[in-house]
């Protein structure tokens, strides 16, 4: 059928609102240029729409799309990704409304909006991120009312009420799906976020690099032990083993990363008591995650590497969670690998570092034992002039030499590096551990929470039938820092310098605390049950619903539930109305009287006024004296303004009169 | 709908089950018998889309856009409600066809009441077809709309099944209804040109009446009555800003015609076209005309009402649609 087929004005500025409100949020994550080409042809629509200036021509069409195809191309360097193709998707959005004119484009393009709302939801599902973009979705759902609305006579709010009502309507079903709906592994392969720029751990760790890491008050992760909370002095979170060293820098070994199981089909089992925890990473973009020693991968998407760390199975791109178990007593590698041991032997050239090389090696004349060897190195840090400090000095080529010697001002890396190259250098296998200590407890949800300023860099050795064990040469300079945390340490000066503003360095503030704590038991709660709904999560809340969870409950859960779900709304909508068109009471009464007498031989005709047809039937019986009566009170009922008494006196008159033995 | 020469067997079914459920009347009440649902072509395409958000949604294992997906299909859910909800309770009733000639389109007006106390938005109402008109019934109870259907032959025009439609409010669902108005629109036949119709005999039966309008003489002025010739009208006192007036003339020799089919020559359609043309222009010039069909006579006399007496005559003869 022929139906105005342009895009109503009023629905154009709903669509542009709802354009700004969804492009927003990716904005930081866009090229620079297509947030101009989005002003400028927000701008150009804007103009037409006020009937200034025309649609572009098709040649200027054409130039756009190839100049930001070209654009992404350059930007990205590849079509393929995820970044790409949302700045592909966006910029389609954005010149799809600078031509759009017909309400066809119109579907196309809010559908395109809903695409583009989703894919924010790639990227972040914070609750923040969530509840904003309650915002755009409702825009949009306002553009496609106001689509298919008359073009009012002055702007009304009306389009974006309708779709608040219809959206809250809406919700229930969701969260019935939500909680059913059986989360499916990845049909397919996906390009994931690349992340860019983020601050966090790095496989590799030069002088400084935690130090400037610990400037950093961003949340790692938070864990939540089903038992007690060890102390926070036991809370090493490994995260990677750092083995080759170049003079200055330690680097993971990628040999590490291979699978434990693969290299030992049957390891030796740990032993002593079990720590149960979940961990609540957020995207690091890595693999690797963090787990106390000794660890065991509980969950499916982990695994347990050749040195005794967990590791993803794909790179955490979204909030990860993970269940582990820790055998805190437990020993591990108890055989060194012959190939293994010698890359942690490995000390780079021998004029690397040459002072602390021979002072090593003075030590290893002096102590036959190795465990002797490092107590005494430690004591050494120990009684020695060493200080702990996030503003260590610079140095130079020789970096341990210039530390352990001359400036003895360092951070966690300092003395980490320091120690295993000493070590190393006195035949001891060694290498450096890099990833969290301590971390902070919410006491309203019992969790911990590790910033990026827990960041931590600490030492194993390898022992005679001991296997690896962990030294931590900070813990003897600083033992504020291991057992209550970097703030004590380092004093509130130092602590997040660079950042200013931080909640975290307001942690004395009692009031900021609590609210700042509340904060993050929501965002856990948020985490723990929603982000992270699926598997377990799933399993545990639909057997809580329905004490068994068999495909015949799911499938009466889901019907039942929405049966019951678009009732409700439909109730809401028709009321008493649903089974029926119902009359308003005066013309039900009114339509009786009719029916009685067209049973008496003078049915109504179509079309006939009320008054005619009485004064039509008197004329025939004019002793139905009530026939009047009951017109004047029906006529009275619908064409007169009565207050809410007089009507209800009139009904109930009504009503009488119609049952009225009279005429019967 | 009734394009189709032959209906096959189930669509005969079907508009029998559909006479049934939907019988013919003046007015009607839409409720969730005669209602239908459907996702429209953009609602299936909407469907298609969340099937691939759902497949992004899988693939990235995003909580969050799973979520979306299931608010965007249960928004689809609740607006079937809604849709229906648009068609609901609103009451069509016929008004009155407005007659033509064959071949052009006929009038019809409908009137749209609502008995509830929630708006329309967007209502298409319109015959296969034809155009359809599209309305709001917002603040106003009752509205009236004018549809339009195209006339073939004379007779009476009956519309049949009339299509009341609404996307409203997301344009992912159709609700619609096909309703059986009991209107009807008299269709004269379309004037063809052709030799006066005279039957013998015709100006002196009748010659000597009195004074009879015409438009000789003129002996006075009289209210303007629709049907007078304008070029009688008073124009000067009308642009006074005094009420429309037409001049009489008085007429000694009266001037009366009879028109006869049998004088006609060619099929029946096409003698009936020329009376159709003849009485136009009879009338146009004021003059007094008689009718005679095979088995019915039209008395003489003139005016408006003589015209719509003899035009009605011409449509409804031996017309097999007729009353």
């Amino acid at each position: 059928m022929a139906t105005p087929a342009w895009i109503p004005r009023h629905c154009l500025g709903w669509l542009l609102a709802a354009q700004v409100a969804l492009i927003a949020p990716h904005v930081s994550r866009l090229p620079l240029w297509i947030s101009f080409a989005w002003a400028i042809s927000a701008l150009w629509r804007v103009q037409v729409y006020r009937g200034h200036w025309s649609f572009p021509g098709k040649l200027v069409k054409v130039a756009l799309v190839c100049a930001s195809l070209a654009g992404i191309r350059f930007n990205y360097g590849t079509f393929v990704g995820l970044e790409p193709t949302v700045a592909l998707l966006i910029t389609c959005f954005v010149f799809k409304l600078l031509e759009a004119a017909t309400r066809r484009e119109a579907y196309l393009l809010l559908f395109l909006g809903y695409f583009v709302a989703l894919t924010e939801f790639l990227f972040e599902q914070g609750l923040g991120v969530v509840l904003y973009m309650i915002v755009p979705v409702l825009l949009l759902t306002a553009a496609l009312i106001a689509l298919h609305q008359d073009e009012p006579l002055r702007f009304s709010w009306q389009p974006l009420r309708i779709a608040g009502v219809m959206s809250a309507q809406a919700v229930p079903l969701l969260l019935l799906l939500f909680l059913v709906f059986p989360r499916i592994a990845p049909l397919w392969q996906v390009p994931l976020p690349g992340g860019g720029a983020r601050t966090g751990m790095s496989d590799e760790m030069g002088p400084g690099d935690i130090a400037q890491l610990s400037q950093s008050d961003a949340l790692v992760f938070r864990a939540a032990f089903s038992g007690a909370v060890p102390a926070q002095r036991d809370l090493y979170w490994r995260g990677l083993v750092l083995d080759k060293f170049d003079g200055r820098v330690w680097r993971a070994n990628d040999f590490n990363d291979m699978p434990l199981r693969q290299v030992h089909p049957s390891p030796p089992a740990a032993t002593g008591a079990a720590l149960e925890y979940e961990v609540f990473l957020e995207p690091t973009y890595r693999r690797w995650l963090y787990a106390l020693q000794v660890p065991e991968a509980v969950s499916p998407a982990t695994l347990l590497t050749l040195d005794y760390r967990l590791l993803a199975k794909e790179p955490v791109t979204d909030k990860f969670a993970y269940r582990a178990r820790a055998y805190p007593q437990s020993m591990f590698e108890l055989e060194l690998d012959p190939r293994l041991r010698r890359s942690e032997l490995t000390v780079a050239g021998a004029n690397n570092n040459p002072r602390a090389q021979a002072w090593a090696q003075g030590l290893r004349e002096r102590f036959a034992n190795d465990r002797a060897l490092i107590d005494f190195v430690v004591a050494y840090f120990r009684e020695q002039q060493f200080f702990y400090t996030l503003q260590p000095p610079l140095l130079g080529e020789h970096s341990i030499d210039e530390f352990l010697f001359d400036t003895r001002r360092g951070f966690c890396e300092h003395y980490a590096s320091s120690f295993v190259f000493v070590l190393r250098a006195a035949g001891i296998p060694a290498r450096v551990v890099a990833g969290y200590q301590g971390g902070e407890i919410n006491p309203l949800t019992g969790t911990v929470l590790v910033h990026q300023f827990d960041a931590h860099a600490w030492a194993e050795a390898w022992l005679e039938g001991q296997g690896w064990v962990r030294f931590d040469p900070t813990f003897a300079v600083a033992p504020q820092r291991i057992e209550s945390g970097l703030e004590r340490a380092v004093g509130a000066n130092e602590f997040l310098a660079q950042q200013p503003l931080s909640v975290n360095r307001f942690r004395d503030v009692n009031w900021l605390n609590r609210i700042r704590l509340r904060v993050d038991a929501i965002n856990y709660g948020w985490t723990r049950w929603v982000v992270n709904y699926r598997d377990d999560t799933q399993t545990f809340v639909l057997r809580e619903l329905l004490g068994e969870v068999d495909p015949l409950r799911m499938g009466m859960l889901l019907v039942g539930g929405g049966a019951l779900i678009i009732f409700a709304v439909a109730c809401a909508l028709f009321g008493r109305r649903l089974f029926g068109v119902r009359l308003a009471a005066e013309q039900r009464y009114y339509a009786r009287f009719c029916a009685r007498l067209a049973r008496r031989g003078y049915p109504r005709p179509v079309a006939m006024a009320p008054g005619e047809y009485a004064r039509w039937v008197l004329r025939q019986q004019p002793q139905w004296r009530v026939v009047e009566e009951i017109t004047a009170c029906f006529e009275a009922l619908s064409y007169r303004r009565l207050s809410a008494a007089q009507r209800e006196q009139l009904l109930r008159k009504l009503k009488r009169l119609a049952r009225s033995r009279e005429f019967a | 709908m009734s394009t189709l020469a032959r209906p096959s067997w189930w669509q005969q079914r079907f508009e029998r089950w559909l006479k049934r459920r939907i019988p013919a009347a003046r007015s009607v009440t839409l409720d969730q018998r005669r209602i239908f649902i459907f996702p429209s072509r953009a609602g299936l395409f909407f469907l298609g889309a969340l099937a691939v958000m759902l497949i992004a949604a899988i693939n990235y294992q995003s909580n969050m856009a799973f979520a979306l997906v299931f608010f965007l299909f249960g928004l689809f859910v609740i607006a079937i409600l809604h849709t229906y909800g648009n068609l609901s309770g609103l009451c069509i009733e016929a008004l009155r066809g407005y007659p033509t000639f064959a071949g052009e389109m006929a009038e019809f007006e409908l009137q749209l009441r609502r008995t509830r106390e929630r708006g329309y938005h967007a209502i298409e109402l319109g015959w296969p077809g034809e155009p359809s008109a599209r309305l709001s019934l917002l603040d106003a109870q009752v509205a009236t709309v004018k549809l339009f259907h195209r006339s073939r032959r004379r007779g009476w025009l009956r519309p049949g099944r009339l299509l009341v439609q609404t996307v409203y409010p997301l344009g992912l669902l159709r609700a619609w209804t096909w309703i059986d108005l009991d209107i009807a629109a008299l269709v004269y036949p379309r004037p063809l040109l052709g030799p006066r119709p005279l039957s013998e005999g015709g100006t002196a039966e009748h010659g000597t009446r009195a004074l009879k309008k015409g438009s000789d003489d003129f002996y006075g002025f009289r209210a303007y009555r629709s049907g007078d010739n304008l070029r009688h009208v008073l124009w000067r006192a009308y642009a006074k800003g005094q009420p429309l007036q037409s001049k009489q003339f008085a007429e000694t020799q009266v001037q009366s015609h009879w028109l006869s089919y049998d004088a006609c020559a060619g099929d029946r359609e096409h003698r009936l076209g020329v009376l159709c043309h003849w009485v136009l222009e009879l009338e146009r010039k004021g003059e007094v005309f008689g009718l005679h069909l095979p088995g019915a006579t039209l008395a003489l006399d003139s005016g408006g009402e003589q015209r719509e007496r003899a035009l009605r005559m011409l449509a409804l003869f031996q017309s097999a649609r007729g009353l």
